[in-house]
């Protein structure tokens, strides 16, 4: 290759390395997008399976220095479907359909995947005294193993009707040595998810000596109907306040504090910062107090947003005594994204030829009269435009808010002087949560806030297009 | 700036010129809330700083190797740890957002046509609009376990995950503004250097990049103050658990997370605790300003002037 070729390569495969970096950054963004997307399908059949009456948690059982998840109904719902098929709190999820489910997650994803909106469910009851009655541990007088007895046991039990009565010894259930009162019904769940079939458990009891096998119904089926839509579950998701269960958690809460306290910034944040603006473009003599400012509000744009937090927490709220509520939030938010709001005006002001300023002057119109009548009103859709970008900024924020004591766990609509939360917080608490569905929801989340920020800057780039003027 | 002296009109109704006087007043306050706001923070972490040094030597702040404040027999405060942590995320950070952001604004600026440029602006802007707690999320449960699989002993919370989302979501800062300031060096420098036959990359290389050097430079020290001021996602990716040595592939803490660990922890309002958030925000509000007004002065002091 001669020279001149080499170096005229060198230029195309620069031009490729510096595309090829653009083009990261859009796998990065379609990335992000697709993953959380991906994360928050799980959203509707957890909305499903909640109102339906299954709000669900992932248990372990210590098994042979193993732990085995199990999923338990944690929340009892008077009148929801689960409830009329006869589920309670505590029972144990077994299957769905024919597919035995360890943990939450896998009941979520098998709703996701039902052919119709029936749902088949196999569980096995909660509370043991309704299977085996009451079960007291005694002591093998030949072998000295460990066995049980029954102690006591309702006519209403499933172990009755199974044929079981008081005085039995339980040896085993299926090929499982029972030791406990408490393994014992850990022994069926165990039984339960090793068999590929619902069906009778085989209860192998000792009675006077004798060695009999009898039949336990205790892993009961029906077919509850559910609700899977989406638009039902994401408006759930929108109006219930927040929970423990993340099947039940919604953004109620957050939603309102995040669009009271944006409002609130709004109405703060546009007054001081046209203000500024107008000072420094229309009425500031060039002098070292005007140098001074404009040194600081573009250093002020630069400061991270915990310093601001500082400020807020130990200035507003404590020092002036305005406590940790919206309403100090939203003052604090102002001082954020008012350097912003002073630029983005700052340059809308400059656009307007002075020709225009001129033309006012004149008329005989005095110096505010030409800046209310003529330069605001041109310049308003630069300014407005620059303000709603600064409020999707507000909109996105955490780290200031957390030492506002927005990191609340609620469950009313806040107000100006109540406690509060906004979406990203609730994002960030969701996060750290470490029980199944929570990395869901979170995602859910996320996609509703991205949802208003894009709404909030399609609104920017309308006002720029239809308001945009050449001179 | 306008020179415009203010002057009554003729004939003015009485009061006019009052009521100009008092509207440039309000509009004074305004711009000076600049001035208050500043003022109050200096003073605020002077004095807060104040209540924590009179109990921790600086020597003991600034070159102690051990950070428990919430120890309740033995408390320390050598805060090297959270400086080596924060040092670490923003290295991390800047080794992804550099090379990708420059190299970004030199295919907008150089080779893109002005069609491709004004869709791939908006798009990279995107970026810079999302949400951080969003970065935190896409750290903590797809960047990490991705890294897992060539990094075995990656934790849940590491520092490399949190340093690499973090570069990620300063990238468009470092690509717009360094975009600017390419795209504005002059057609004339370049169309010199095709007359001389050289290349485009040697025009890139020998006069582009050289004319924007100090905007360049001035971007790439903004983006190292953002990466020190960034909280939420280290606090989410990066654990919150100060340690020493730090680990790329462990959790650390970094100076803001401190102070959103204290914000989120128990501790009554008066605790000595609260004392720490002043001297670390101290410490980080003087670091970036001090960085902002670098980059400010390079720009104004090496601005290559075009006529």
């Amino acid at each position: 290759m001669s020279a001149l070729a080499w170096r005229k390569t060198k230029s195309t495969l620069f031009g490729t390395l510096t595309l090829s970096t653009i083009l990261i950054s859009f796998a990065l963004l379609v990335a992000l997008i697709v993953y959380i997307l991906i994360n928050a399908r799980p959203l509707m059949a957890m909305r499903a399976a909640s109102r339906a009456g299954l709000v669900l948690s992932t248990m372990v059982i210590q098994w042979d220095a193993q732990n085995l998840p199990y999923v338990i109904i944690t929340d009892f719902i008077p009148d929801s479907a689960a409830a009329r098929a006869g589920i309670a709190e505590f029972d144990a999820v077994i299957r769905i359909g024919s597919e035995v489910v360890f943990r939450s997650a896998h009941v979520w994803d098998a709703i996701a995947r039902l052919p119709n909106d029936t749902l088949p469910i196999s569980w096995i009851n909660g509370d043991p005294v309704k299977i085996f009655g009451e079960l007291l541990p005694q002591m093998d007088p030949q072998t000295g193993a460990l066995r049980v007895v029954i102690d006591y046991l309702p006519e209403e039990s499933l172990g009755f009707q199974a044929g079981l009565r008081v005085g039995d010894i339980i040896v085993r259930i299926e090929d499982i040595p029972v030791t406990g009162a408490r393994q014992a019904w850990e022994a069926l769940i165990v039984a339960a998810q090793r068999r590929a079939q619902p069906g009778p458990f085989s209860v192998h009891i000792e009675r006077d000596g004798e060695l009999l096998t009898l039949p336990l119904e205790a892993e009961q089926t029906a077919q509850i109907p559910i609700t899977r839509s989406w638009g039902q579950a994401i408006w759930d998701f929108l109006t219930s306040y927040d929970s423990n269960s993340p099947e039940k958690a919604g953004l109620a809460s957050a939603i309102v504090g995040s669009f009271y306290l944006v409002g609130l910034t709004a109405l703060f944040a546009l007054p001081l910062g046209v203000g500024a603006a107008l000072y420094l473009e229309e009425y500031a003599r060039k002098n070292w107090l005007t140098e001074l400012i404009q040194l600081l509000i573009a250093n002020l744009a630069g400061v991270p947003s915990v310093i601001y937090g500082i400020i807020g927490l130990e200035i507003l709220a404590r020092a002036l005594k305005m406590d940790r509520v919206l309403f100090t939030g939203a003052l604090t938010m102002t001082l954020l994204i008012l350097p912003m709001v002073i630029i983005a005006s700052r340059e809308a002001l400059r656009t307007i030829p002075d020709s225009i300023r001129h033309a006012a002057y004149a008329v005989g119109a005095t110096h505010w009269q030409v800046v209310r009548s003529h330069v605001l009103p041109y310049a308003l859709p630069g300014i407005l435009t620059g303000l709603i970008i600064a409020l999707s900024r507000a909109m996105g924020e955490a780290a200031l808010l957390i030492l506002l004591g927005a990191f609340q766990y609620l469950t009313f609509l806040p107000n100006l002087r109540s406690y509060f939360t906004v979406v990203p917080i609730q994002i960030f608490t969701w996060i750290g949560e470490a029980k199944d569905g929570f990395a869901s929801i979170a995602a859910a989340a996320i996609l509703v806030l991205l949802t208003i920020l894009l709404a909030m800057n399609a609104l920017a780039i309308f006002l720029r297009i239809k308001f945009q003027r050449r001179w | 700036m306008k020179q415009t002296a203010l002057q009554p009109a003729l004939h003015a109704p009485p009061g006019r010129y009052l009521k100009e006087r008092l509207i440039q007043g309000v509009l004074f306050v305004c711009a000076f809330l600049a001035v208050v706001v500043t003022a109050a923070t200096i003073w605020l972490f002077i004095s807060g700083s104040g209540v924590f040094f009179s109990k921790v030597s600086l020597r003991e702040f600034l070159g102690g190797i051990r950070w428990a404040p919430t120890d309740v027999s033995t408390p320390s405060y050598g805060a090297l740890p959270l400086i080596m942590g924060t040092l670490i995320i923003t290295g991390i950070a800047l080794l992804v957002a550099l090379p990708i952001g420059l190299l970004s604004a030199i295919y907008l600026s150089e080779f893109a046509s002005g069609r491709v440029r004004k869709i791939a602006k908006p798009i990279l802007e995107i970026l810079a609009g999302i949400p951080t707690v969003v970065y935190g999320y896409f750290a903590l449960l797809f960047v990490t376990p991705l890294l897992r699989t060539v990094l075995p002993d990656i934790q849940f919370w590491n520092a490399l995950s949190a340093g690499i989302v973090l570069g990620i979501a300063i990238i468009p800062l470092v690509s717009s503004l360094s975009e600017d300031i390419i795209y504005a060096v002059p057609r004339e420098l370049r169309e010199g250097a095709y007359a001389l036959g050289a290349t485009k990359f040697e025009t890139i290389r020998h006069v582009v990049l050289p004319a924007a050097l100090s905007g360049i430079a001035a971007s790439f020290i903004l983006a190292m103050s953002r990466a020190i001021g960034e909280t939420m996602i280290v606090a989410i990716a990066a654990g919150r658990v100060p340690s020493w040595p730090p680990d790329l592939l462990k959790p650390l803490e970094t100076l803001t997370v401190h102070i959103v660990n204290v914000a989120t922890g128990d501790a009554e309002a008066g605790a000595f605790i609260w004392a720490t958030i002043f001297a670390i925000g101290a410490l980080l509000f003087v670091i970036t300003l001090s960085l902002n007004i670098l980059s400010y002065w390079i720009v104004r002091r090496f601005r290559e002037r075009y006529e």
